[in-house]
């Protein structure tokens, strides 16, 4: 079978849309009040520099995915296990953006429809589009990337043009909110949404120029988190930071205030879309990372025999993991500060750092 | 192998496609569009009355071959605990189940208002349906009920016509402002007291829930808008009217357009000048406990009439003129001042500036605010200027005899 | 019709073919025999005798009727019998073997005689318009090209019509069509190459490139592909799209056809390979990506704003016959909310008395725009009229009237209906409306949710297509900044210095043809 590849602008709208995925829609970094948008920032130089750290080990085992290379710096007899430990991670976090989006699309509009349909029909998408390969995967990225920047882009212009954005919500910034700012960005912001790019780390083998993988990945996590900072900081200037705080999907309120000339108003489908969009490839993502670790680990030839048990799996965890919105978002508060930051950065720098003094020594074979 | 997986996929997709049914498929006849809500206080305590103002629309001006006979709307009334509970019992009434999804009016009665209306607005926040830009009315003296009921001329939906009147007045006289729902919240939620503009209702009830109301030049019953109400802590205190209306809408930066009659030297009230565009900046200090309001207004305007005989083409006597808008600005604002110092709420908005630029000095006065508030000094600085004056410069004059 | 794939004609076939690659025999009239048994004593075969002096062998044409043009027929003959009973030297030609020398040397015009041994080169020859000359006692054939007949001449093209542009469209005749797009590429590297394809129809075909433009690897690709092609019968171009379409069940085509030299040339000069049939005016283009649908030559030939905004419509219109009914539906029955309260109330208003729900309301209507479009097409001319004129009446004003539908739906079944119909493709519209058809389900179940998951999935679909290994959705996705040029919009033609990457292709500047080379580098 010939080797699929993807090139540096696919690699580029991947990794913004799985960036721009849910972290779009749900309130983030909540500690911050309205200096949110700064801690976004704040958290950015971190983002860049773990995505440095994932393109090394990529660029140190160019034809290994994570687990592939996890076995080989701390040895098969720690390596296999840790790496194990990634795939219930990625499959229930896949689960979680899944769960989001159910519940933004029941409560505001399919209140009367089962969770598991509207999950399971997402799921079906995934499905069939991972088993047409990451390329196809890739190339539907590019073009979804142009659909979502139009529509940000549309959304934008006229949350502005209707006259909703008050700067005064985001200034001025006291001596506190510079520190609250920072202490939601670390580790918080740091690990969601900049730290899930971890799972890049599987699909960064099929990238035809490695060389480009720096530019096109640093440029991709910049650009994201421009734009998760514009859009959280209008979300404020709109709502303020009590209803902000309160409202489980900012971005729709913000939408649903939209009147321009008695014409234009209720955007939220456009916002739904959105949401759509970002956790279908972000969830594409996590089940192609889950699934090919899995391959790779219990040597599947073709990981597209795992596609259809994982995102069962997926979709049965989404909507049995919690038992309402309020449970789910209290699992992910935790899920957010003892479980991810391990996986997404204790154990690539620990990898990064192990490898190197390993290499420095030559205690390779 | 590949091809049994895609018809094990399509398999899948086809039952996951059928089993959703049609869970939330509505069709529009089975809707009624509700136009307008109205709460008034319940006759049994801690109850609602709430009025549902339903459009009908094989009867509405807007369609095709409208029955002219019919009316556009009707008007369901439940009591309940809560506006929820009050909608679903109104079921027992309607035929259609009630669509909130174009609600254009919110009117809430003196006697909830009394009360206090933070109970009712949850609903509009949380419900997916209703809108948080609906338009908020106080009835004044009359209940939120009657107020629904009384059909307008020229919008064959009431509430979409009062909503329109608000938007309209807020627009070129600015003695009222729109509120809606989520500014009313962001109110509620921030510090001091609010305004919400009134409505009134000029005839009575009986006549104007009759269509032939309508079928008259000088309608019978009318509704206009009446004033500001003041609420404190969400239970309303008192009404603000005229000058003190606007003056409070000129500190609050809320007016867009208006008119002003300024005198010219000896002739009182002689000059109309539009004022087209007014910027207001406020900045809040605490001076050793006594808070100071720096209140920086600019306007801008054309001068429309004037039944003086200034000479307007003379530059000094429009700076006069300005000088005069000015004056009659400050003394706007300054009974508004007065009046919300002497209710002793800050509907002002001082309050919440003082809290966003000085969040430390906040904090010392938090508990007594409405007391300090009351203390404060205004330091208020006007700036008028007149851009034009229409087609003609000097006025004419019939010659003396 | 005429059974193409049934087992039977193949049977029948190979015994032919047993018979049929046998050599000619010496005998005259075992030779005529045969050739009258292998055509089934068709009427259309002509067999002539004729026999100079009384002892000399005696000589047979023949030649198919219809497929041959008469006077060339008789001068071919009359050139071959001009031979003088006695050769130069004085001898008399008595022997046949004289006669089939000074026949084939002299009498005839070098390299216009050819010899044929075998009974299957006979057949192939007789059928392809050639007259054949046996003579008693040779096991060889002379056979000479004939072919005329009666074919349609060049005319206006129907189907891709254009305001400005070349107005010829091709014909049924290969060769005809082949020599049209030569009179607008004189360049020697416009290359041919003929292949015969069907097994039973022994149709025709050619494949045009432009050397040293064309890809190499798509160019060997498409070769194989058609090589490895094994069927009876080749009537149309759509049997070789269908049978060399890639990816199997796509409601997509992956193949471009064409009527219009000039959208051929047009596409041979961006480096395409075009495939000619014999009997088809339908020329296919390979390889085909998506956006090729949506573009007609006339963009180049107008200004370019012109055709930018031309072309932007079109692909608006695309998304209207799509998702147009789709999306109303959905709003109809989800998202009430989306809808601007006066239009809402507008539309309840006309849905009062409408007693089917708006998904069946608008299948309804779908369907009945389906059906008037089918019978337009399949009527002739003067009746269509009629169609159009009482399907006007069943689509507008009386099913309004009748309260079966809302003029509403009206308007927007129309809408996509005419939108559908500025898909310069028609194959490509057709597909269109198919999948209108399963949008609008889905909208009528799921809403705005279900619409968008499809298109999700369908442009997943689209993106794995691949036409002659180039990927469909190309220059969108993979992303080729400078192919943007010509792909939504038509920049000025100053601006358009390079070719279209159809996989990796040697030679991207335009105005600059390579020749002779043969590249193949391994990017992308």
């Amino acid at each position: 079978m010939r080797k699929e590849v993807i090139g540096p602008s696919q690699l580029f709208a991947m990794i913004v849309l799985f960036e721009l995925g849910t972290a779009l829609v749900v309130p983030i970094g909540l500690k911050s009040g309205h200096a949110v948008w700064l801690s976004i920032l704040m958290a950015l130089p971190g983002g860049v520099l773990l995505y440095l750290i994932y393109y090394d080990l990529y660029r140190q085992f160019p034809e290994l995915i994570m687990s592939g290379y996890t076995q080989k710096i701390l040895g098969k007899a720690i390596g296999w296990p840790l790496s194990l430990l990634y795939i219930p991670v990625l499959m229930f976090n896949g689960s979680r953006n899944l769960r989001e989006a159910g519940d933004l699309l029941i409560s505001s509009t399919y209140d009367r429809t089962p969770i598991l349909v509207i999950n399971a029909i997402m799921v079906i998408a995934v499905m069939y589009i991972l088993n047409k390969g990451i390329e196809v995967f890739a190339r539907t990225a590019e073009i979804y990337f142009w659909i979502i920047m139009i529509m940000g882009l549309v959304c934008n212009f006229i949350v502005i043009a209707a006259g909703l954005v008050d700067v005064k919500h985001l200034f001025p910034l006291q001596a506190d909110d510079w520190w609250d700012a920072l202490s939601s960005a670390y580790p918080s912001i740091w690990i969601f949404p900049f730290g899930e790019l971890v799972c890049m780390t599987t699909v960064l083998p099929h990238f035809n120029k490695p060389r480009k993988a720096k530019r096109a990945g640093v440029m991709a996590v910049i650009l994201s988190g421009l734009l998760l900072t514009f859009t959280h900081a209008i979300e404020i200037s709109v709502l303020g930071e009590n209803i902000y705080s309160r409202a489980a999907f900012p971005i729709y309120t913000t939408i649903t205030l939209v009147n321009v000339a008695n014409f234009i108003q209720r955007l939220d489908a456009l916002v739904i879309l959105t949401l759509i969009i970002g956790v279908f490839f972000k969830m594409s993502i996590y089940c192609y990372a889950a699934t090919v670790i899995t391959a790779d680990l219990f040597k599947v030839q073709d990981y597209r025999k795992l596609v259809v048990p994982v995102g069962v799996i997926v979709l049965f965890s989404s909507f049995m993991s919690a038992e309402n919105y309020t449970s789910h978002l209290n699992e992910g508060r935790a899920f957010l500060k003892y479980i991810l930051p391990l996986l997404c950065a204790v154990i690539p720098i620990l990898l990064f750092l192990v490898h190197h003094v390993r290499k420095r020594f030559g205690w390779y074979r | 192998m590949k091809v049994k997986m895609r018809g094990c996929l399509i398999a899948y997709l086809g039952l996951a496609l059928s089993l959703t049914g049609c869970w939330n498929s509505r069709e529009l006849n089975e809707l009624a569009i509700v136009s307008g809500i109205g709460i008034d206080q319940g006759t049994k305590p801690g109850e609602y009355k709430v009025t549902f103002q339903v459009v009908i629309p094989s009867a509405t001006a807007t369609s095709q071959g409208a029955n002219s006979g019919a009316s556009p709307i009707t008007i369901y009334t439940s009591n309940d605990h809560t506006v929820f509970g009050a909608l679903r019992k109104t079921s027992k009434q309607a035929s259609r189940q009630l669509f909130f999804a174009h609600t254009q009016l919110l009117v809430l009665g003196e006697s909830i208002a009394k009360s206090g209306i933070s109970g009712v607005l949850d609903i509009f926040e949380r419900s997916h349906e209703l809108r948080l830009n609906t338009a908020v009315l106080i009835s004044r003296d009359t209940s939120a009920a009657s107020i629904l009921k009384v059909f307008t001329p020229q919008e064959s939906i009431p509430s979409i016509g009062l909503s329109k009147k608000i938007q309209n007045t807020s627009n070129v006289w600015g003695e009222n402002q729109r509120v809606d729902v989520f500014e009313l919240i962001n109110k509620m939620t921030g510090e001091g007291g609010f305004t919400v503009s009134g409505l009134r209702m000029i005839g009575n009830v009986e006549a104007g829930k009759k269509k032939s109301n309508l079928e008259q030049s000088d309608v019978e019953t009318t509704i206009t808008m009446g004033g500001q109400a003041v609420f404190k802590k969400g239970k309303l205190v008192t009404w603000i009217d005229g000058p003190e209306a606007r003056g409070t809408d000129w500190i609050l930066n809320k007016i867009i357009e208006t008119n002003v009659d300024i005198d010219a030297g000896e002739q009182k009230k002689a000059v109309a000048v539009n004022v087209l565009l007014s910027r207001t900046g406020v900045k809040v200090e605490l001076r050793e406990g006594i808070p100071v309001f720096h209140v920086n207004v600019s306007e801008e305007g054309n001068i429309n009439e004037t039944k003086s005989s200034v000479d307007l083409s003379n530059t000094e006597e429009i700076i006069k003129l300005e000088e005069a808008m000015e004056k009659l600005t400050k003394a706007e604002i300054e009974q508004a001042f007065q009046a919300a110092q002497q209710t002793g709420v800050d509907y002002l908005n001082f309050g919440n500036e003082l809290k966003r630029t000085h969040p430390n000095a906040w904090r010392t006065v938090e508990n007594e605010w409405d007391q300090i508030f009351a203390k404060g000094t205004l330091d208020l600085k006007v700036e008028a200027y007149i851009r034009g004056t229409g087609m003609r410069l000097a006025p004419f004059m019939s010659p003396e005899k | 019709m005429m059974a193409t794939r049934t087992t039977k004609p193949k049977k029948s076939q190979t015994e032919d073919s047993n018979n049929q690659s046998s050599p000619l025999t010496e005998n005259l009239d075992d030779n005529l025999q045969h050739i009258r048994e292998g055509l089934g004593n068709s009427l259309d075969l002509i067999i002539r005798y004729f026999q100079t002096i009384d002892d000399a062998p005696r000589i047979a044409a023949v030649y198919m009727d219809g497929l041959t043009d008469k006077e060339i027929v008789n001068e071919f003959i009359s050139h071959a019998m001009s031979f003088q009973t006695v050769n130069e030297e004085g001898q008399k030609l008595t022997t046949s073997l004289d006669i089939y020398k000074y026949m084939k040397e002299k009498a005839l015009n070098p390299g216009k005689g050819k010899s044929v041994t075998t009974i299957s080169e006979l057949f192939e020859a007789l059928l392809s318009g050639n007259t054949l000359i046996l003579i008693e006692d040779m096991a060889e054939a002379i056979c000479g090209n004939t072919s005329g007949g009666e074919v349609r001449p060049v005319s206006e093209a129907s189907t891709q019509v254009s305001i400005r542009g070349s107005k010829e469209s091709f014909t049924e005749t290969i060769g005809v069509n082949i020599s049209l797009v030569r009179r607008k590429i004189k360049n020697p590297n416009l290359w041919v190459e003929p292949m015969t394809l069907g097994a039973v129809t022994q149709t025709s075909m050619a494949i045009m490139y432009i050397h040293g433009i064309v890809n190499e690897d798509n160019l060997q690709n498409l070769r194989e592909k058609l090589q490895e092609i094994r069927v009876d019968s080749i009537l149309e171009s759509g049997y070789i799209e269908q049978l060399i379409e890639e990816g199997g069940y796509s409601p997509f085509p992956t193949l471009y056809n064409t009527e219009r030299p000039d959208s051929v040339a047009g596409n041979l000069l961006d480096g395409r390979i075009a495939i000619f049939v014999d009997g088809t005016p339908f020329v296919l283009i390979a390889p085909t990506t998506f956006f090729m649908f949506f573009h007609t030559v006339e963009d180049y030939y107008q200004r370019f704003d012109i055709s930018t905004l031309i072309r932007l419509l079109r692909f608006l219109c695309l998304l209207i016959s799509m998702f147009g009914p789709a999306i109303f539906v959905a709003a109809l029955n989800f998202h009430q909310e989306m809808i601007p309260t006066p239009l809402l109330i507008n539309l309840a208003s006309q849905r009062e008395g409408v007693p089917f729900p708006a998904f069946v309301e608008a299948l309804m209507m779908e369907v009945t725009f389906e059906i008037i479009r089918e019978a337009g097409i399949r009527l002739p001319s003067t009746i269509g009229q009629t169609v159009s004129i009482i399907g006007g009446l069943v689509l507008g004003q009386a099913a309004v009237q009748a309260g079966i539908v809302s003029p509403a739906m009206v308007i927007v079944v129309s809408l996509t209906g005419i939108s559908s119909f500025t898909t310069p493709a028609f194959n490509m519209a057709l597909s269109v409306r198919l999948l209108r058809f399963v949008i609008v389900f889905v909208a009528a179940f799921m809403g705005l949710y279900g619409i968008a998951i499809l298109a999700l999935i369908l442009i997943a679909h689209l993106c794995s297509l691949r036409s002659l290994g180039v990927p469909y959705m190309s220059p969108i996705a993979p992303f080729a900044l400078k192919a943007q040029k010509d792909t939504l919009i038509r920049s000025p033609i100053h601006f358009m210095k390079i070719r279209p990457r159809l996989n990796n292709d040697n030679s991207n500047v335009r105005k600059k043809v390579v020749k002779g080379k043969r590249v193949n580098t391994n990017e992308s």
